[in-house]
């Protein structure tokens, strides 16, 4: 007994206790190297953002005297053909962006799931009622209505940027639902589900720790997707002149800009336009990580 | 012995009258269950035993309450009194997992495979007990414990792939017994396993009992587990009873050639040397369309034109009880051998 390591046999019970399923989350996650080096990408590029402006001498409104110049030590990105410093643009847009887009998904994410996991559930009526819903926001046309709504933003004026990503969320949910929907009626004859019925789960516990959770590969896959698509409605609506307003600029409005000079200005179009596939790109390989470390089934050998 | 007549004067904690379960199909209705009953009482180990599609299973998830919402159900399914069939949602929740709990058919299925087993065991302690997750943590480590998992401290945090079939379906059961249950359900629960563990599993099974004081109704095909571990052994054929008494004087003396057919059908290490294997011919009858009289007639050697005419009713031969025309002959017969 005294050759045993006291440390080793008072270390051994709490090294268990602690070892929770996020932790064994963020161990699979961890061992994924692109996502790994995607989200790192993201969280750095991100903070970036806000040292743009102290790093660089130019905030995103400011007019330097230097019009359509091409990439220097001064200005990282170039100018456009106001002075604005296309860096500390690209910066405020990749930030904007992130912002919309992670509102959006978070939106569309819960609502969707949720919903979806609910009429998979109890099916009949219930299912009915919002499938009819799911069906009247899917034919919708999406870009028009948030023209409108966009409008009204305008008019109110306002934060009208959260606002337009409240309501891109709230109209972006309905392909997850179905998806889920689908999802939960396979996972509902599982023995599982019965089981826990015998244990006399409550719906709503078989819905948020059953169900749901079963489906969480697919739907973290179509959050990223909703990330993706969030960040090009919002670019749609900015080029046609809705949703963010000058002198606010998003990665999509710049790169609509910047279209027309693509083949005599570059810098304009393809470094911004760089940073949004960029941002895209990360964002999938965090999803594509996300799945598999949540999946323990998908748990690779090592 | 008396255990048995002692027994019979206490409530049971499970009662089961006159069930009939139909299952409405696109080609008619499937009656799975027509007409049966059965108690269990306080400690006891009772088997329902038959093949597939006889409804054994059918008939115990009536007794939860757990039939697709298609089922029509009618007779009575009382648990200490309380008419089952009758409960709200709510009061159903409430019962299940804590006063009758079951053990499911294929441990690899039945755990939910993104919960690590420890979170699930504690799962079912919280939705019935006021605990905080720390003390259900810990619970979970007892009774994973009791149901023999080495390193139980540790295999708290494995994930059901993980763990091998024997080992799953020990989980399950811990989970059953997490909440002291009255009754414990199990169907067929070493049907999915190999059978070096089967013997295994009913040992915890039967601990597992043991520990709790509850009543154990195991649903199988193998007879070998009812001779294992059950008091009492009701035997179903094509949604009825054919016969039900103290399991080792039915084995001794079956009164039902369904039960004899069953019983010549496995080897027996007590049989003499030389006894063939006998199985029984036929297939059982379609629940579309069950034939009039006794549903075993057409496959069974003691059947005369009374069996095709007349549904035989349960009705007592020696200790046990046979629903059987000719239950006397079989009984006499089984004596002579």
């Amino acid at each position: 007994m005294a050759d045993v390591p006291v440390g080793i046999l008072a270390g051994t019970p709490s090294q268990t206790e602690a070892r929770s399923q996020w932790q064994l989350v963020l161990r699979r996650f961890l061992a994924h190297r692109l996502a790994v080096a995607a989200g790192v990408v993201l969280v750095a590029a991100y903070l970036f953002s806000y040292l743009a402006e102290p790093l660089t001498g130019w905030g995103y409104k400011d007019l330097s005297p230097d019009l359509s110049q091409g990439p220097s030590g001064d200005h990282w990105f170039g100018t456009d053909t106001i002075g604005h410093d296309m860096f500390a643009q690209s910066m405020r847009g990749l930030r904007v962006s992130v912002h919309v887009s992670v509102v959006v998904a978070g939106i569309a994410t819960v609502l969707g799931s949720v919903l979806g996991a609910v009429q998979g559930w109890f099916r009949g009526r219930v299912d009915g009622a919002l499938g009819l819903l799911v069906d009247f926001l899917l034919i919708l046309p999406l870009l028009p209505v948030l023209m409108v709504l966009g409008t009204r933003t305008r008019a109110s004026g306002g934060s009208s940027l959260m606002f337009v990503a409240v309501i891109i969320g709230l109209f972006l949910w309905a392909p997850l639902a179905r998806v889920v929907r689908g999802e939960v009626f396979s996972i509902r004859e599982k023995e599982y589900i019965e089981a826990a019925e015998a244990l006399g789960a409550s719906n709503t516990r078989i819905i948020f720790r059953h169900l749901i959770p079963n489906a969480m590969s697919s739907i973290i896959v179509y959050a990223t997707l909703t990330v993706a698509t969030a960040i090009l409605l919002e670019t749609a609506l900015a080029f046609l002149g809705f949703g963010i307003q000058p002198p606010e600029v998003s990665l999509g409005s710049l790169v609509d800009e910047g279209r027309d000079a693509a083949r005599t200005r570059w810098w304009l179009f393809y470094l911004p336009g760089a940073v949004l596939v960029v941002l895209v790109l990360c964002v999938n390989f965090v999803g594509d990580g996300l799945r598999d470390a949540l999946d323990p089934r998908r748990e690779q050998r090592r | 012995m008396t255990g048995q007549t002692s027994s019979r004067t206490e409530i049971p904690v499970l009662s089961v009258r006159d069930l009939e379960v139909t299952f409405p199909t696109p080609d008619g209705d499937v009656q799975a269950v027509r007409g049966m009953g059965w108690d269990v009482y306080e400690g006891e180990v009772l088997a329902i035993a038959g093949e597939s599609g006889s409804g054994k299973s059918v008939s115990v998830m009536a007794a939860m309450g757990l039939l697709p919402a298609t089922a029509q159900v009618k007779g009575s399914i009382a648990y200490r009194g309380r008419d089952v069939l009758a409960m709200s949602n709510k009061d159903l929740e409430r019962l299940r997992g804590s006063s009758i709990s079951m053990v499911f058919q294929d441990p690899m299925t039945s755990l939910n495979p993104v919960m690590a087993v420890g979170a699930q065991i504690a799962e079912g302690v919280r939705i019935h007990q006021q605990v905080n997750s720390r003390s259900a943590r810990s619970k979970a480590v007892d009774l994973l414990d009791l149901v023999g998992i080495p390193n139980a401290s540790q295999r708290v945090d494995s994930y059901p792939h993980e763990l091998s079939g024997g080992m799953r379906q020990r989980a399950m059961i811990a989970m059953a017994i997490a909440n002291d249950p009255d009754l414990l359900i199990a169907d067929e629960p070493t049907t999915a396993l190999d059978v070096t563990i089967q013997a295994q599993v009913i040992d915890v099974l039967e601990r597992a009992r043991e520990a709790t004081g509850s009543a154990l109704v195991i649903i199988t095909h193998d007879l070998g587990v009812v001779a294992r571990i059950a008091h009492r052994i009701l035997v179903m054929y094509a949604g009825r009873a054919a016969e039900t008494g103290m399991a080792d004087e039915v084995f001794e003396r079956p009164s039902h050639p369904y039960t004899a057919g069953l019983l010549g059908s496995i080897p027996r290490l007590d049989a003499p040397k030389g006894t063939r294997l006998m199985p029984i011919d036929g297939a059982p009858p379609s629940m579309l369309a069950p034939p009039p009289g006794c549903a075993f007639a057409p496959r069974c050697p003691r059947a005369t034109p009374l069996c095709s005419q007349e549904i035989p009713e349960l009705r007592p031969i020696g200790n046990q009880q046979s629903a059987c025309h000719h239950g006397e002959d079989q009984y006499n017969e089984a004596e002579d051998v």
